[in-house]
């Protein structure tokens, strides 16, 4: 059996945390773990700790005598960073990133990293850096669920591209995510949301039976007609099926418009 | 078409004949290598990244299967398709390509090999005596725009003399023909191309032939004796698109008989939402493949409205049958209710076109 024991000389020392390096703050997301001293390599560069505050003249740190990238790779698991996390980790080491994060604030990468987007979702935002200000504020009020960050980036993309104004989505209703992303639909697919709308409309004025509700509902590439029936027992049932078979037949009614 | 800037050739293919034919037709130096160039960059390719691998071409033996079942898609009809591969990459240079979501290789590829290729057809047919393949060359790669190259197509022509019940296409938007068509064959290599109204030919379909020289390209090869076939596909939404492409159907109708078209496949465009990236980043004037009101289907491709390609394809069906109702038409990759929308029938109630869907057993792998 062979033992490793380490033989990099580390010693526990207390410094001005102002005399320290702090330039390899990728930002991490979780806290370093309090009982933890601040660690630091060569060149009293931090690796981590990076969530102590800086003012303090007697912090307590380990320092260990080896190059700061190696410790910072032992220390992070790239496997266990969240999406943008990893590659600001990344960028330390001058590895070409996807992503071009300059423009967007830690607040709001952590925002879409708390549900936990891919980067192949967040590649539209490089299209949505002008409207990074409005952009932010919107998606963070919001609280969007992933799904719903997901379909919103890429129909802000799709609508730039479209060239539509900042303002055509800016004003839109932002009560709650679901009417938003509904309101965001209707810009983007104008024609079949207009389609949808009378389809409805026409659904709203037809006779249904006692009991049954029609709606349109676009299901990806379809629109389908969904019935919703609330019946009270087999007659009604009955009936309610030969009113609808009635309907089904009659052709002049469903062409009216 | 894209020129090609860069050259490379692997050991194995450096005494090939097309290695002769490539250098003195592009008077490019080449670099030899048994290591895909580039090879850095392979994965996703960015949009730039995509666009340079059009003009780097490297020639190499190909080493795995050449013949595969076209993988068709989730839910449609499938036609029993075959793709032989002969090479990997496009010169033209379509904005709805969708090469563009498919290839992960900064390099075009043509395969020096196509001997192997026959090695393996060969095996097929003895494995599967009576299957009537139809085989397709223009899958990954358009089956004439290097064929000045390659000159592939001669030798196709004269390896499915041998074999009558198979079917060979020739896929293409180009108008290169007159270098193979004089090679005696057998009528059983179908020349088809890739159509659509000049105005989406001239806006989306860059580097590519006119739809009149594609058209007399076709005529020429018809008039050799070849059976031709169309493609509407993919068919693409725009104010006037009706008008448009009733006029295509009326400009194949006015040049060719329903006698002399094997078959005509009509489909509307559709790409994986993966592709809307690489689509972004090399977006042209025209952004219509982009902006497009499309949705995904239950094959997880974006496309049109189910309702409005029906009304796209019934539109071109009865354009068709307003000329004649002999044009043997199919759907491309639609489901079993757009067939019944647009033709009133699946497509194995169809004469004509219901033996194309007859299921061929074959162990062979899909692409």
């Amino acid at each position: 059996m062979t033992h490793h024991v380490t033989t990099t000389p580390m010693k526990v020392l207390i410094k001005n945390a102002q005399d320290l390096d702090w330039a390899l703050n990728f930002h991490p997301r979780r806290p370093w773990p309090k009982p933890l001293p601040i660690v630091v390599g060569r060149n009293d560069l931090v690796v981590a700790g990076f969530d102590r505050p800086r003012d303090q003249v007697a912090v307590s740190i380990l320092q260990i005598d080896e190059e700061p990238m190696a410790l910072l790779n032992q220390l992070y698991d790239t496997n266990e960073l969240a999406p943008l996390e990893r590659l600001r980790f990344m960028k330390l080491s001058g590895a070409p990133i996807e992503l071009n994060l300059e423009p967007w604030s830690l607040e709001f990468q952590n925002y879409l990293d708390n549900r936990n987007l891919g980067l192949r979702v967040l590649q539209p935002l490089d299209h949505l850096i002008d409207w990074k200000e409005s952009l932010e504020n919107t998606l963070m009020k919001l609280r969007l669920s992933a799904s719903q960050c997901r379909e919103a980036i890429d129909i802000l993309a799709d609508l730039k591209f479209l060239g539509r104004d900042r303002t055509s989505w800016q004003d839109l209703n932002t009560e709650n995510p679901e009417s938003w992303i509904r309101s965001l639909r209707q810009l983007r697919f104008p024609k079949t949301a207009n389609q949808d709308q009378q389809r409805q409309q026409k659904l709203d004025s037809l006779p249904w039976p006692r009991g049954v509700q029609a709606k349109w509902d676009r299901q990806g590439d379809q629109g389908v007609l969904v019935l919703q029936s609330r019946i009270g027992g087999p007659d009604e049932l009955k009936k309610a099926l030969s009113r609808l078979q009635d309907m089904s037949l009659d052709k002049e009614m469903w062409e009216k418009q | 078409m894209t020129q090609f800037e860069e050259l490379f050739v692997h050991p194995k293919s450096l005494n090939s004949e097309i290695t002769k034919r490539v250098i003195e037709h592009t008077g490019l130096t080449p670099m030899i290598t048994d290591r895909r160039p580039y090879s850095s960059l392979e994965g996703r390719l960015t949009g730039e990244e995509f666009s340079k691998s059009k003009k780097r071409l490297y020639l190499l033996p190909h080493e795995g299967h050449f013949f595969r079942k076209c993988p068709g898609t989730t839910g449609a009809a499938c036609c029993n398709y075959f793709v032989l591969n002969l090479g990997v990459h496009c010169n033209m240079n379509c904005s709805y390509c969708y090469l563009q979501g498919y290839i992960n290789s900064p390099v075009t590829q043509i395969y020096t090999n196509i001997d192997d290729a026959f090695a393996e057809l060969t095996e097929m047919i003895r494995e599967n005596p009576t299957a009537e393949f139809r085989v397709g060359t223009g899958e990954t790669i358009d089956s004439l725009s290097l064929d000045h190259l390659t000159l592939y197509s001669i030798e196709l022509i004269s390896f499915f003399a041998k074999h009558r019940h198979l079917i060979c296409e020739f896929k293409t938007k180009t108008d290169q023909v007159d270098h193979f068509i004089k090679t005696p064959h057998s009528g059983n290599v179908i020349v088809s191309w890739s159509v659509n109204p000049q105005k989406i030919v001239s806006e989306e379909e860059h580097g590519t032939a006119t739809l009149d020289n594609r058209l007399s390209a076709a005529r020429r090869c018809a008039d050799h004796g070849f059976p031709v076939a169309f493609h509407i596909d993919p068919m693409i939404y725009f104010d006037e698109w009706r008008i448009h492409y009733e006029d295509l159907v009326d400009q194949i109708c006015s040049r060719f008989k329903p006698n002399e078209v094997k078959w005509i496949s009509v489909g509307a465009l559709r790409y994986p939402p993966t592709m809307k990236h690489i689509l972004r980043q090399r977006l042209t004037e025209s952004k219509r493949v982009l902006t497009s009101e499309l949705f995904l289907g239950t094959d997880g491709k974006l496309r049109y409205d189910h309702d409005l390609r029906n009304e796209m394809f019934k539109s071109v069906v009865k354009r068709f049958s307003d000329h004649s109702s002999e044009y043997p038409l199919l759907l491309c990759m639609e489901t079993g209710a757009s067939w019944q929308t647009t033709f009133e029938q699946t497509p194995r109630q169809i004469q004509g076109v219901k033996e194309l869907f007859d299921p061929i057993v074959t162990t062979r792998p899909a692409l």
